[in-house]
């Protein structure tokens, strides 16, 4: 008998491994302070199955200092970057503690470069075994034949270049992140002093570029004036929607005169043609195929569609949702799947329609060589789904029902008319037979426009006629979907990241809202890189590295080579960058001083490390004051008092007694002090006057509070 | 920082060289002096008015807007 240890990703993942490997079913669950391993015997062999949370290890600088450049990192447990990731710590020794009796060790994470990256530090740094004695199970469900099957064919060696490709993509993203980042904060702070993270990275950068020309191009737009010509006609008692000849007319006059030339008059029957347009079903889910879709039908965010498939995926119910494949390969037993789904209530007729014909599903192009198109997997649910799983569930298995219908049939007409010299047209479309449209029910998207039966020669008469004025509507903001679809066709990040960089724009304040509304911080950002440093904000760096990546993992190109030039091209753009420091920095302060004069911000906070002073009105005593940014979350609770009259603006200096910053109070008499005005020994002068003032009035009307 | 003679008299951030604006007033500029040719095609329109109905419009840009509103009290100073 020998020990075996079996690496996976998450608990449930653990748990479900578990139960499917060992013989009776019913492993042995040992838990202790919320953590928790388990024990199964399969074939003779004992089993423990561990679990990571995530990633185990973050990469961290070798030499001390806040400053750039930094080129040198190393593993190290997350818990020394992070503080909060207590469980780690935990589940690091707990791992290391069970591995010291282990004969063989199993990786049984998700198959990609991130899973294979997480089982690879987990041998190497938790386990403290060598990776390459270590064997690995491929799965693409969490079922239990699948699970079985994956453990008794187990593949003898790790993936070796996937491991190198994730590895080197984090090195790359902490290289640019953390240089870059700094060199820009730096910057602002060499340059006044002010301590204000600032941040950007490898697929940040260009996405926030994006975002930023989509912004300007629509803040810059100016509408035109345009007009179209509705019409209405009537044949044998039914009215319908004609079209003229030109979508678009130009002109107010023009418009004026096809109105007066059409109203009332008798359009004559040119020609009618009809023809049938089939289409095809549509191709199989990958993972943007499906964020697309439930962003088109339910609206969810692509982030919010992923956590929910992952859900699903480790609840057994639907394969691996990280996948850019839009095939179905022949290994995948549909017959099983489509009985499984036909024992549903809901899914029953139509899956039991489709085993009745011959199982070909309909393939997509693109490829994945880890996992398959997502499908269900044809087991039931075995808790109750929250209504967001049950409707991209059933979203998934309409999808995977449609791939096996028949193309659908529509008819086409178009009747071309002519009335007075001006072109006209009637178009109508007809389903004549739903095919896969049945399937994808209710999802599946068409709309018919039925026009009556009209012959050659026929008269229509145009009953009503106007000239609608509409304007030309500037480029569409981005949404979610629409920034997730770009990253992906520009090849930038991956289908694992790109949701959340999509999510750190926001929460960077570089956008405000759904629509991805540039922040004057987002511009200050954009505009200083774009005259600094625009190779950041270029796609071409990403797209060569992800080349590299791929190149890494067919074997082409070595970790090592990857990283040195990487190395290489940042010391270039960090050298640059330093030689420019004070117009960068310039640049960013004037855009962050415009930033905060909006949100009512007075500059840096002097206590904490990132908090920024804004004025705040006390919503006990209505009376307004300074305070940190970071008040709310009871991480600094540096305040200052105001003078309740005047309107404050922060002033660019300094106070030449206590060093804090000076700001202006417009009001009768306007005056100048610092934010430590009641404190300042400098400003003794004017406490006196106020007090005075206060004084001669004889009431404490609160001039100034805390 | 007071407002001096190298600032956009729009909105404060630095001004293109030998331009009255900064670089996005100075584009939003070039787009409605182009847009107006099509609006005098369309409607023979005057300035002033075209300036008036494009500030009405929801699809005008931000910084359109902006200029306009400056380019009004301008001429009304
Ligand atoms: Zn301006």
């Amino acid at each position: 008998m020998s020990k075996v240890m079996i690496i996976s990703e998450k608990p449930t993942a653990a748990r479900k491994i578990a139960m499917a490997l060992d013989e009776q079913g019913s492993p042995k669950e040992t838990k202790k302070e919320k953590i928790s391993y388990f024990e199964c015997y399969r074939g003779g062999d004992s089993l423990v199955v561990v679990y990571a949370l995530g990633h185990l290890y973050e990469l961290k600088q070798t030499e001390k200092g806040w400053n750039y450049p930094k080129m040198d990192m190393e593993w190290v447990p997350k818990y020394e970057v992070d503080k909060k990731a207590t469980n780690i710590k935990r589940i690091i020794q707990l791992i290391s503690r069970l591995s010291k009796e282990i004969d063989r060790f199993v990786v049984a994470t998700d198959y990609d470069i991130e899973g294979s990256l997480i089982g690879y530090l987990t041998l190497k740094y938790a386990c403290k075994t060598d990776p390459n004695q270590a064997q690995r199970m491929l799965f693409s469900t969490l079922t239990k034949v699948e699970l079985e099957s994956a453990f008794d064919k187990v593949s003898p060696t790790l993936d070796f270049p996937m491991i190198e490709a994730g590895q080197v993509r984090h090195e790359i993203d902490w290289l640019y992140g953390i240089n870059l980042t700094r060199a820009l904060t730096l910057a602002i702070k060499n340059v006044s002093g002010w301590f204000k993270i600032v941040s950007t990275g490898r697929v940040q950068g260009p996405s926030l570029a994006f975002v930023a020309e989509r912004n300007i191009d629509t803040n810059l737009f100016v509408p035109i004036p345009f007009w179209i010509i509705n019409i209405i006609g009537s044949h044998d008692g039914h009215e319908f929607k004609i079209e003229y000849q030109k979508k678009r007319v130009i002109c107010k006059s023009t418009a004026d005169s096809i109105v007066s030339d059409l109203q009332d008059k008798y359009a004559t029957v040119k020609s009618v043609r009809e023809s049938i347009i089939t289409q095809p079903p549509p191709v199989p889910f990958n993972l943007s195929g499906l964020q697309t879709e439930a962003y088109r039908l339910f609206r969810y965010k692509p982030s919010k569609t992923l956590a929910i498939a992952q859900k699903l995926y480790l609840d057994a119910l639907i394969s691996y949702p990280r996948t850019n494949s839009q095939k179905i390969p022949k290994t995948i037993d549909l017959k099983a799947i489509l009985t499984g789904l036909s024992s549903m209530r809901s899914y029953k007729g139509i899956a039991r329609q489709i085993l009745r014909e011959e199982l070909k599903p309909v393939q997509g192009e693109r490829d994945d060589p880890a996992h398959p198109a997502i499908h269900p997997t044809g087991e039931r649910p075995t808790r109750r789904l929250t209504q967001t799983e049950r409707k991209l569930f059933d979203l998934i298995v309409k999808r995977f029902f449609a791939l096996f219908g028949k193309p659908s049939k529509k008819a086409s007409m178009r009747v071309d008319l002519e009335c007075g010299g001006h072109g006209l047209f009637l178009r109508g479309l007809r389903i004549i037979e739903r095919g896969w449209m049945e399937y994808y029910s209710p999802y599946a998207y068409s709309k018919e426009v039925i026009i009556p039966v009209i012959s050659e020669d026929a008269e229509l008469q145009l009953i009503h006629v106007s000239a609608d004025e509409q304007y030309t509507s500037p480029p569409a903001r981005y949404n979610h979907s629409s920034l997730l679809k770009k990253l992906e066709r520009e090849n930038l990040g991956t289908k694992a990241t790109r949701s959340s960089i999509i999510d750190s724009l926001k929460s960077r304040g570089y956008t405000i809202g759904d629509n991805f509304e540039l922040s004057t911080l987002g511009y200050a950002v954009y505009e200083t890189l774009k005259q600094y440093a625009p190779q950041v904000l270029s796609v071409d760096m990403t797209r060569h590295l992800e080349l590299e990546m791929e190149a890494i993992q067919k074997g082409v190109r070595t970790r090592n080579e990857v990283l040195s030039k990487a190395r290489r091209d940042l010391a270039i753009i960090l050298d640059d960058f330093k030689s420019k420091e004070e117009m960068i920095g310039a640049s960013l302060i004037n855009g962050l001083r415009r930033y905060w004069r909006e949100k009512e911000v007075i500059g840096p906070c002097p206590k904490c490390e990132d908090g920024t002073l804004m004025i705040i009105q006390s919503p006990k005593t209505g009376k307004r004051f300074i305070g940190c940014s970071n008040y709310r979350d009871k991480k600094c609770d540096q305040t200052f008092p105001l003078p309740q009259k005047g309107r404050i603006v922060p002033l660019q200096k300094e106070c030449p007694f206590c060093g804090h910053q000076m700001i202006k109070i417009v009001s009768r008499r306007t005056w100048e002090t610092c934010v430590n005005w009641t404190k300042c020994l400098g400003r003794a002068e004017d406490l006196k006057v106020l007090d005075k003032k206060r004084r001669r009035s004889g009431v404490n009307n609160g001039e100034w509070s805390v | 920082m007071e407002s001096g003679v190298c600032e956009c008299p729009v909105c404060g951030r630095p001004k293109v060289e030998s331009g009255k604006y900064c670089e996005y007033h100075s584009r939003a500029m070039d787009n409605l002096k182009s847009a107006f040719e099509h609006w005098k095609q369309a409607l023979g329109i005057r300035w002033e008015d075209y300036l008036k109905r494009v500030q009405a419009l929801d699809e005008t840009g931000r910084w359109v807007k902006e200029l306009i509103e400056y380019l009004i009290a301008e001429a009304d100073s």
